[in-house]
């Protein structure tokens, strides 16, 4: 019961494309905001790769995946926030008081 | 068909809507402490509900399905060995927390993010499938991250709380990635014991996504359990936490998250047992040897419990790998013992912190010079905390002592098999023994020493009883599971027996 078609391994590529786009983005970009973006972009990739394999479960997995995505952008942003208040600033070079 | 299984789920689910209406009661009568005594009686019932199940051990796997033919919930030991934990230290964290955190704001926030965690945790061991296994830990993740940030007006906490979220957030993310391949290749099955039998003799193009998998699984929910190249955010929002919290997160439920869901792959295809036993012996050394360096009470705690997953891992490692059942039970018992040792250290630890900063003022944690000679003035406390660290550090007859021997003979065992690693193995976890004694010896030292400055401590006294009853049951259950660990090994022995047998026992 592999899934191994074409169209499955192009929509894999296309997947982990998106995911490590989204590492990249966390990795290179020196905002916060976008530091979650990339988050977003990466579970992005994950929804892309259940819904490539075609089957009828994968779409009620991936409306779950949204709503615990949605939840963790939440809590993330009520961070920077925080963060913000405090610093003035979205800079993460700014957060200092730990070493990364 | 199977209610009882789903029974403790209720039950923390009403907690949640019960303890924040008693903190919001308790904050109109001026009462900060009704939330969590609420807390700590719907933890306690949820402890008998996983007792009912527990005597009927019989019947296990008892299983449970929202709809015909789905299984949703699967109760076996490993289950109920995560579960009793983490209900165990959640009616002690609950009641530590009473008098800890009266200093707080916003407690009708933190009582139903506790219950929230520790939802998520007992429901990683009773999840039947991958997919419900990683809502529970997002759902235990999630609590996790605010709670770590809950005191926002501190920078650091802040801080930490950020990096904690984006790096953990990327590894839940990568695990899932690896499920979505798992997904892929069983047709759409995410069940423990269907994946079982898909995966069983692969060959191929779909061993290779196999491999993909596995190593994703690894690094996806190593960042949880702190496997050392993927630690970073450990160390800093250990501290940052309320100690309370620090003692839940401390039971690693990402470590069961991580051995259910690689257990479903062949061991004679992928080497996994091996791979984890390697980073293991890295993330022991590693760890012990920045404790060794740190000036600060949480952040050596913090570095020692990077240290112990690296024993866990170990001990499992071994035994998923070459069928080692002593192995299995040792990496298991150490979860529980752990548990309970570094939460009763952690425990100690904020009942310092707390009485220093009514006396000095606000602090985010000890530095050892800081607290130098204060076991004169809390005794009782500071015997615990050098009790734990003699534990951690593996001393007879404590508990910590007997999960470390059995996994220093699972090195042993495996010598037939492997040969002279086997001895290195076994030496690593024997060798990192004395390395901790090396930081909790000169700790317990420090405690007792004559302070710096003469009146110090003036007017420090031992903390009150709300804060010292978890502490002293918690030094009970270090001290008996030490000399009964019979009482520990009843729930890890099933639970690894049942791991031997899924890893294919004794090839």
């Amino acid at each position: 019961m592999v899934v191994e078609t074409a169209s499955y391994m192009i929509n894999v590529f296309a997947a982990i494309l998106l995911f490590f786009l989204g590492i990249a983005c966390i990795l290179t970009q020196r905002n916060m905001i976008k530091a979650i973006i990339g988050l977003e972009i990466m579970s992005k990739g994950v929804l892309l790769s259940f819904i490539a394999t075609g089957i009828g479960l994968a779409e009620a997995l991936v409306v779950i995946l949204i709503l615990i995505d949605a939840v963790l952008v939440a809590v993330a942003m009520s961070i920077v926030i925080a963060a913000y208040r405090h610093y003035g600033s979205l800079d993460i070079e700014k957060l200092t008081e730990l070493r990364w | 068909m199977g209610f009882e299984a789903i029974a403790p789920f209720l039950i923390l689910f009403i907690g949640i809507f019960a303890a924040y209406f008693a903190c919001r009661v308790g904050a109109k009568r001026d009462n900060p402490y009704i939330g969590g005594y609420v807390t700590a009686a719907f933890f306690a019932i949820t402890l008998y509900s996983v007792y009912l199940l527990w005597i009927q051990r019989d019947l296990f796997p008892i299983e449970f399905g929202l709809i015909e033919g789905l299984t949703h919930l699967r109760v076996d030991a490993l289950s109920l060995l995560l579960a009793f934990v983490v209900l165990t230290m959640g009616f002690l964290v609950s009641i530590y927390s009473i008098k800890y955190m009266d200093r707080d704001t916003r407690l009708e926030v933190y009582y139903p993010l506790l219950l929230s965690l520790a939802a998520g945790s007992i429901g990683i061991g009773f999840a039947a499938d991958m997919f419900s296994l990683y809502v529970f830990f997002e759902l235990m993740a999630i609590s996790s991250y605010v709670l770590v940030a809950f005191r926002v007006r501190q920078r650091e906490t802040v801080e930490a709380g950020f990096k904690y979220i984006i790096l953990s957030g990327i590894g839940s993310l990568i695990a899932i990635f690896g499920i979505s391949i798992v997904f892929a290749q069983t047709g759409g099955q995410l069940d423990f014991v269907i994946v079982r039998e898909a995966l069983a003799g692969l060959t191929g193009a779909s061993l290779y996504a196999a491999y993909v998998a596995v190593f994703m699984i690894i690094i996806g929910f190593g960042v949880k359990v702190s496997i050392v190249p993927l630690h970073t955010w450990l160390p800093d929002a250990y501290p940052a936490a309320p100690v309370a919290i620090t003692a839940m997160l401390a039971i690693k439920p990402g470590l069961v998250a991580l051995i259910k869901c690689i257990s479903v792959f062949p061991p004679e295809q992928i080497p996994y047992g091996l791979i984890l036993a390697i980073f293991a012996v890295i993330t022991m050394f590693t760890a012990n040897f920045m404790a060794l360096m740190q000036r600060n009470l949480k952040r050596l705690l913090a570095y020692s419990s990077i240290a112990h997953a690296g024993y866990m891992l170990l001990g499992i490692g071994l035994g998923l790998q070459y069928g080692v059942l002593i192995g299995l039970t040792g990496g298991l018992f150490h979860i529980m013992t752990h548990a309970f040792m570094k939460g009763l250290a952690f425990l100690c630890a904020g009942a310092i912190i707390y009485t220093l900063a009514k006396k000095i003022g606000e602090r985010k944690s000890a530095d050892l010079d800081e607290i130098r000679g204060i076991g004169h003035y809390m005794p009782i406390t500071c015997l615990s905390l050098s009790i734990t660290g003699l534990a951690l550090s593996g001393a007879p007859p404590l508990s910590g002592f007997m999960s470390e021997w059995l996994i220093f003979r699972a090195g042993l065992e495996v010598m037939p098999v492997i040969g002279a690693w086997g001895l290195f193995f076994a030496s690593a976890a024997i060798l990192n023994s004395f390395l901790s004694l090396g930081y909790y010896l000169p700790l317990i030292r420090t405690l007792f020493l004559t302070p710096t400055e003469e009146k110090k401590f003036e007017g420090i006294r031992e903390v009150s009883g709300v804060i010292l009853i978890p502490i002293l049951i918690m030094v009970a259950i270090t001290v008996l599971l030490g000399i009964f660990p019979q009482m520990g090994l009843e729930i890890a022995h099933p639970a690894a027996e049942m791991l031997y047998e899924i890893s294919g026992g004794g090839r």
